[in-house]
């Protein structure tokens, strides 16, 4: 054991950041548990709802009834009932456009809590949160004339995610298991530094 | 592909490092950043020599011979043992993490200059594989600057395609090897030395040049211009040298040399390094008291760093005069004053001789934007300044090794010194070339200071990383520097959304870009190479011409006007507009008409009509410019009936 101990503390680095895929892979199965725990439950369900239902701005219905966004700064805000964890949207419009701002009942859009979507098929745009969030918003193009979809368009609230996708990390998280395993190492050398100068 | 074809130029350049590892006496994590400046040079010269792909095949061949030689038997030294330091192992996996990332990321260029110059060029030298100098583009091509960097993007770009996201990853490339060199001291497993170092390095460019409005936080580590790259090799030539116990000057001249060919300016940058290291290879032999022979050595060598410097320096010169009609004589501008003429007037100015009220009011306005105006993260250029120098002071004070110590005094007052002798060249810039609109409210200032800055402070960061291994007490200073370091990502942490940033940024960031890029393809796919292509989009300021000239290249846009006045604007008749409306084109219908044919343009991209151009100039048009009404079109000249006509519409029109 302790020749172990010696051998993972040589390799500090290596060790950090095999633990911190561990961890995150631990992480994510715990997130894809506690969405099938919540699906299993009904605190999650799949939900559809019509465009027509929700606030907007800056997306109005052009004479074919289609909706276009008609101004520069288009949002469509969601006020589920529930915990958000993806949202899907059947659209032809660029996955590109799509942005997500996610948090707390009442909290105001934040640069900080903000996902960007990808095509997840066909004429298919997704968001995934990296946390339930009760607050959503969605700007859905970066300009006017932008067509979203029919009269009808629709977004899908918590659609299953495939388990592969939990183990993607969003945003930030993949900037913490970039640095942080190389910070953690620095700062376990550091303490190894300190604590062999002091036992001296 | 295109990322696999990357790693091979990455590979190419890992035999050079590792053959400099093991047979040099240089510090292996300083090795990857002489063999870039190596790589720099050597295509540099290929392409000033006009053999830039047979060099390119040479190069690859002799990095095979370097692999080979790398791992030939030397004594009992292990030919993996470089890849023990962290430095070295940190800088070959960040690099080709970087490569992948990019690949999937896929940045673009975005600003104005990138599709003015650095791009434009880097497209150029890469579909040419030549230097971008004569070029054939659809305006006055300044061609002239210098052609390190742009070589760097060829040389990740050298098998495969053309892709912007390479070129941009040769350059953090660059930037990687840079923070590399700063590791060069710290031994195997010292990561408590090894990632503040990389830390401090990696944060340097946010905390100095976000906040003088002149880097989106997006293009920060995704840009192909010059300063950032400029700034960090001014301080790497020094931080190569102060990270080498042995004083190692020819590092430094291959730095110094790259430095010359990044850009102009970098020519006032290296005799600034030169001068600081020269004096401190002189003042340690003195006070060691070298030997005559050993003496003269000494001198021999730093003078060597100087003639690195002017060789370089001219040899572009030269190569400018035999290949270019460009005039280098001088600095151009609003006093069409010579380099030297320039220098010794500001100079007497300065010291009151026929001092004029605009020098008096632009010095004055820089001294007091270098104290006041909140330029960097962590307040005005002055509060760089003392962080520099606590940093040297701090590594005098916590290091055992005297020679250090003196050296850390040589650095701060000749950087100091060195300071105030770019600080007042940038004032005469404003003096006696910028025009006045520029100069009065120092536009740029920002710009132009924080290469110097970003480069000295990395310079400082070395003697920091330098005094750690002999300090004293044990412990605190690298204590110290990793507390410093992690306060500094802290600050950025809190001023810079993650999702502003290339490595946290969605693909809207580059949206623009595609759709442009699209429509660019489009009209390539209807429009033969060879021919000439005249643009119009109205209410341009230049941007869109610049950037369809880029997105276009090879196929030629044309200038789009007569001299002057070109370039994109707005095209409508004498006297529908005031007449001092910027980039404003009074044409009438026959004057645009003649205009477009003695251009040699059988075609013409309209990727922007309204109303003014269609009441003026309909009449050209078969169709009389109703394709334009569902978007962007292009048209081609009919001798038969001396009209255009439309051939379809481009960007996704109906």
């Amino acid at each position: 054991m302790k020749q172990k101990l010696s051998r993972l503390n040589r390799h500090k680095m290596i060790t950090m950041y095999a633990l911190a895929l561990v961890l995150w892979a631990l992480y994510a199965l715990g997130c894809a548990g506690w969405d099938a725990l919540g699906f299993a439950t009904g605190r999650l369900h799949t939900e559809t709802l019509a465009l027509s239902d929700l606030s907007m701005q800056d997306v109005v219905q052009d004479g074919d009834g289609r909706w276009v966004t008609a101004g520069g700064d288009p949002q469509l805000q969601l006020d589920p009932g529930q915990e958000v964890r993806s949202v899907t949207f059947a659209t032809d419009a660029p996955a590109s456009g799509f942005e997500g701002y996610y948090g707390k009942a009442g909290q105001d859009a934040s640069l900080r809590r903000r996902v960007w979507a990808y095509g997840s098929g066909e004429g298919q745009v997704t968001l995934v949160f990296p946390q339930g969030c009760a607050d959503v918003r969605i700007d859905p193009a970066g300009g006017e004339g932008v067509v979203l979809g029919d009269a009808d368009a629709a977004l899908t609230l918590n659609a299953p995610l495939p388990l592969w996708r939990y183990f993607l990390p969003l945003g930030e998280q993949g900037l913490a298991l970039a640095v942080l395993p190389g910070v953690l190492a620095a700062l376990w050398d550091l303490l190894a530094y300190w604590a062999g100068r002091l036992r001296r | 592909m295109e990322l696999i074809l990357s790693l091979v130029s990455l590979a190419a350049l890992a035999g050079f490092a590792l053959l400099l590892a093991r047979r040099t006496a240089l510090p292996a994590p300083s090795a990857p950043f002489v063999a870039l400046c190596g790589t720099m040079l050597w295509f540099a010269a290929a392409g000033m020599l006009g053999v830039l792909v047979p060099a390119g095949w040479v190069y690859f061949g002799l990095a095979a011979a370097a692999w080979g030689l790398s791992f030939a038997p030397v004594g009992r030294k292990n030919p993996l043992s470089a890849l023990n330091v962290p430095g070295f192992t940190a800088f070959w996996v960040l690099a080709a993490a970087l490569l992948a990332f990019f690949a999937w990321r896929q940045p673009m260029f975005s600003t104005w200059d990138e599709f003015s110059f650095w791009g434009t060029a880097a497209k150029i030298v890469k579909t040419s594989g030549d230097l971008y100098v004569n070029a054939e583009i659809g305006w006055a091509w300044v061609g002239t600057h210098r052609p390190a960097l742009i070589v760097l993007g060829y040389f990740f770009q050298f098998f495969g395609p053309y892709a912007e996201w390479r070129v941009l990853a040769g350059y953090d490339i660059l930037l990687l090897s840079l923070f590399a060199v700063l590791t060069a001291g710290v031994p195997k497993g010292a990561w408590r030395r090894a990632v503040p170092a990389l830390g401090f390095g990696f944060l340097l460019p946010f905390l100095i040049t976000l906040y003088g409005n002149v880097t989106r936080t997006t293009d920060l580590y995704a840009s192909s211009l010059s300063d950032i790259p400029l700034g960090l090799t001014f301080g790497g030539a020094m931080a190569v040298y102060y990270s080498n116990k042995r004083r190692a000057l020819w590092p430094t001249a291959l730095a110094l040399a790259t430095l010359c060919l990044e850009k102009d300016t970098g020519f006032a940058m290296a005799l600034v390094a030169a001068g600081i290291i020269a004096v401190d290879a002189v003042v340690s032999a003195l006070a060691e008291k070298a030997p005559a022979p050993l003496l003269g050595r000494t001198l021999a060598k730093a003078a060597g760093l100087f003639v690195a410097c002017g060789v370089s320096f001219l040899s572009w010169q030269m190569y400018l005069s035999a290949a270019s009609t460009a005039d280098t004589s001088n600095v151009g501008g609003t006093q069409q004053m010579g380099m030297a003429e320039m220098v010794i007037t500001g100079c007497k100015e300065l010291v009151g001789i026929g001092r004029t009220e605009k020098f008096s009011t632009i010095m004055g306005g820089m001294v007091q934007n270098l104290f006041t105006s909140t330029t960097t993260m962590v307040g005005p250029f002055g509060v760089v300044v003392a962080l520099t120098v606590v940093l040297a002071l701090a590594a005098a004070l916590f290091t055992r090794e005297k020679p250090l110590r003196r050296q850390a005094g040589v650095f701060t007052v000749l950087g100091l010194g060195g300071f105030a002798a770019y600080f007042f060249f940038i004032g005469l810039t404003y003096v006696y070339v910028f025009r006045d609109e520029v100069s009065d409210g120092l536009v740029g200032f920002e710009r132009y200071m924080y290469p110097y800055l970003l480069g000295w402070l990395l310079a400082a960061g070395a003697l920091v990383l330098r005094a750690m291994e002999e300090e004293r007490p044990a412990g605190l200073l690298q204590t110290g520097f990793a507390v410093f370091v992690l306060g500094l990502a802290g600050l950025v942490w809190l001023r810079v959304p993650f999702t502003l940033t290339v490595f946290g940024c969605g693909d809207s960031a580059y949206a623009e870009r595609r759709q442009t890029r699209a429509v660019a393809e489009e009209v390539q796919a209807v429009v033969p190479e060879d021919a000439h292509i005249f643009f119009v989009s109205q209410g341009d300021d230049g941007s869109r011409w610049f950037l369809y000239t880029y997105e276009l290249y090879p196929w030629y846009l044309d200038y789009s006007g007569t001299t002057n006045m070109g370039g994109g604007g707005t095209f409508a008749l004498p006297g529908a507009l005031a007449e001092d409306t910027l980039y404003y084109h009074p044409y009438t219908a026959d004057e645009l008409h003649d205009c477009i044919l003695d251009s040699g343009c059988s075609y013409l991209f309209i990727e922007q009509s309204d109303d003014l151009f269609a009441e003026g100039y309909a009449s050209l048009f078969s169709d009389g410019l109703a394709g334009c009404e569902a978007g962007s079109a292009v048209y081609e000249y009919n001798a038969g009936t001396d009209r255009f006509d439309f051939v379809c519409n481009v960007g996704g029109a109906a």
